[in-house]
């Protein structure tokens, strides 16, 4: 698969993403609910890879996407004022998300993933809570918090139906591409903006993480050629071709 | 704990071991490895509840083979969903009190609020998700669905007078008589109840929940706000028109209250007089008249069932329900 092809499948993924959550007054008036593509590439790494994509993976993975969307809506409300209708609207769009999460498992059905996802999203929420109020000092554990937050959910569907080679990579990648948002200094679409580090240690942290991973993506003989290049690619900027 | 929680549990007494199991394991369930996520869950519990849902649930598995483990699962499960819908609906609200206690989004922030209600969301999955059956999530994840939408829906006509009787029916029945249904639907599935037994003890928990919710609307406008823990007459400063409102939005001299009420413009004196009126208008008696007729479909599904200390404990709080004060 070429990049035209990693695009065509995010794109596809997306599309049907958009149609398993549609809620007309919500698109109305709160409007499109964003979704996250490079999280999405790296939950699809798998299936871009050439592996075996079941229907029960494709639900699965919409699911993860459901879920990714409540809490990235969540994430945006007014942390002292939401009395706004689209506010309101966008605290129940979560809420919508997060049932078409579990409407999606249940369809399966795969009671060991709303088991063990059910888990994951709870440790996430614990996670954004401390970040929130009572964020770690040091910048090494608020890396591993966020990267936590990110990948927690993805990794749970790796670990469900065996894709566990691709666990380090996103592990690596979450944390890096918030380091590389922080340094372009995106402060609106990054998540936790509040704690965006120094541009020293910034830059030490994108190195060492970059080398991490080139290390990593280097010893995954399974990788096919240009999706280790568009992973390079999108962890170098940012931002790829696929994006 | 409120005199009307003491009366609610008197009807129950058969069942009350069971009960406080459920209690100790709702508590378990929000426990937390973050400080403040684990406060806002336990506070959010200490506000207490009438806990009806897990009551429903309990009192329908006895229909079928019993299994307080079970049971149990299921009833944490949708309390936990009732609990977590409570704290994004404060955001929602702007409320600052619930139940006589600050709200998680007063204490803390809506930020917090979110998660938190987030994470109990979760935990209410766990709690289920150990239950191997599909029907069981199929429905559940209907009903979590169907009240997003319920809420979506009433966000969208808030403040909007052109609302008549079968849209306000339309909401109450995803606002609370859905998740009603569901704890008694499945209760008895947990239970393997037969399937016509399953069907009645739902309807009787729609049928409740749309009474439920009748009389909580008028509560809202005869309680005291000491009763209440909130200013009485919020659902129409909040803009959600219900039954009683339904029945004298017409009337000329209600209209300058609503306007004022819609705007946000009403001082304390206005808010009493607004209350005064509805109260002597009749409203409240066609309401609760409404309500009655529901309590009545509710108890007639419950006759063909075998009789035993279930059925009169639900026959119980179905009158309980028609009668409560707050």
């Amino acid at each position: 698969m070429d990049t035209k092809g990693f695009t065509d499948q995010v794109d596809n993924y997306i599309q049907n993403l958009r149609s398993a959550i549609y809620q007309p007054i919500v698109e109305r008036d709160a409007g499109h609910a964003p979704i996250d593509r490079q999280k999405a590439f790296l939950l699809l790494l798998p299936l871009l890879n050439g592996e075996q994509w079941t229907d029960e993976m494709h639900s699965a993975a919409l699911a993860i996407g459901a879920i990714h969307m409540a809490f990235d809506i969540h994430d945006q409300i007014d942390i002292s004022d939401a009395s706004s209708k689209e506010q309101q609207l966008m605290v129940l769009a979560g809420d919508h998300f997060s049932g078409i999460h579990y409407k999606l498992l249940a369809s399966i059905p795969n009671f060991h993933l709303i088991r063990s996802l059910s888990t994951a999203i709870g440790k996430i929420n614990e996670s954004k809570t401390t970040l929130l109020q009572a964020p770690p000092d040091s910048l090494k554990d608020r890396l591993q918090m966020i990267g936590e937050v990110e990948s927690g959910c993805i990794l749970e569907f790796y670990q469900t139906f065996d894709f566990t080679r691709y666990i380090a990579i996103v592990e690596i990648a979450f944390p890096l591409l918030w380091l590389i948002q922080s340094k372009q200094n995106d402060l609106c679409n990054m998540k936790f903006p509040h704690l965006a580090p120094n541009t020293s240690d910034t830059e030490e942290w994108i190195e060492l993480l970059r080398d991490n991973l080139h290390s990593r993506l280097q010893n995954s003989f399974y990788l096919h050629k240009p999706l280790v290049d568009e992973l390079l690619s999108l962890t170098e900027q940012g931002v790829s071709k696929l994006i | 704990m409120g005199l009307e929680k003491i009366k609610l549990m008197s009807l129950y007494t058969d069942f009350r071991k069971d009960v406080s199991y459920i209690e100790k394991e709702l508590e378990r369930s929000v426990q937390s490895s973050s400080p403040i996520v684990r406060q806002a869950s336990l506070h959010l519990l200490k506000a207490g509840g009438k806990r009806i849902r897990p009551i429903f649930v309990i009192l329908a598995a006895q229909f079928g083979h019993y299994s307080l483990e079970n049971a149990s699962k299921v009833a944490v499960s949708l309390e936990l969903i009732h609990m977590a819908s409570l704290v994004h609906d404060d955001v929602i609200d702007d409320s600052n009190m619930r139940r006589g206690l600050e709200t998680v989004k007063a204490k803390w922030n809506n930020r917090v609020a979110m998660y938190a209600g987030d994470f109990i969301f979760s935990r209410a999955l766990t709690s289920i998700g150990s239950i191997e059956k599909e029907a069981v999530h199929r429905i559940l994840a209907e009903t979590m669905l169907e009240i997003c939408k319920g809420e979506i829906i009433q966000i969208d006509f808030q403040r909007q007078t052109n609302q008549n009787l079968r849209d306000y029916l339309q909401r109450i029945k995803r606002k609370t008589a859905l998740l009603l249904a569901s704890s008694c639907e499945l209760g008895a599935l947990s239970a393997d109840a037969d399937s016509e037994t399953v069907r009645k003890l739902k309807r009787y928990g729609y049928f409740t929940g749309m009474a439920f919710q009748i009389v909580d609307d008028i509560l809202d406008i005869t309680s005291t706000d000491a009763e209440l823990g909130k200013p009485a007459g919020s659902d129409l400063l909040n803009g959600h028109i219900t039954l009683p409102i339904l029945y004298i939005k017409e009337n000329v001299e209600f209209q300058p209250y609503m306007e004022r009420a819609f705007t946000g413009d009403m001082v304390e004196s206005e808010r009493q007089s607004m209350l005064r009126y509805i109260r002597q208008s009749g409203a409240i008696e066609k309401a609760q008249h409404v309500s009655d007729l529901y309590l009545a479909k509710a108890l007639k599904e419950l006759e063909s069932l075998p009789n035993g200390k279930s059925k009169k404990a639900l026959v119980q709080i179905a009158d309980f329900i028609g009668q409560r004060k707050y």
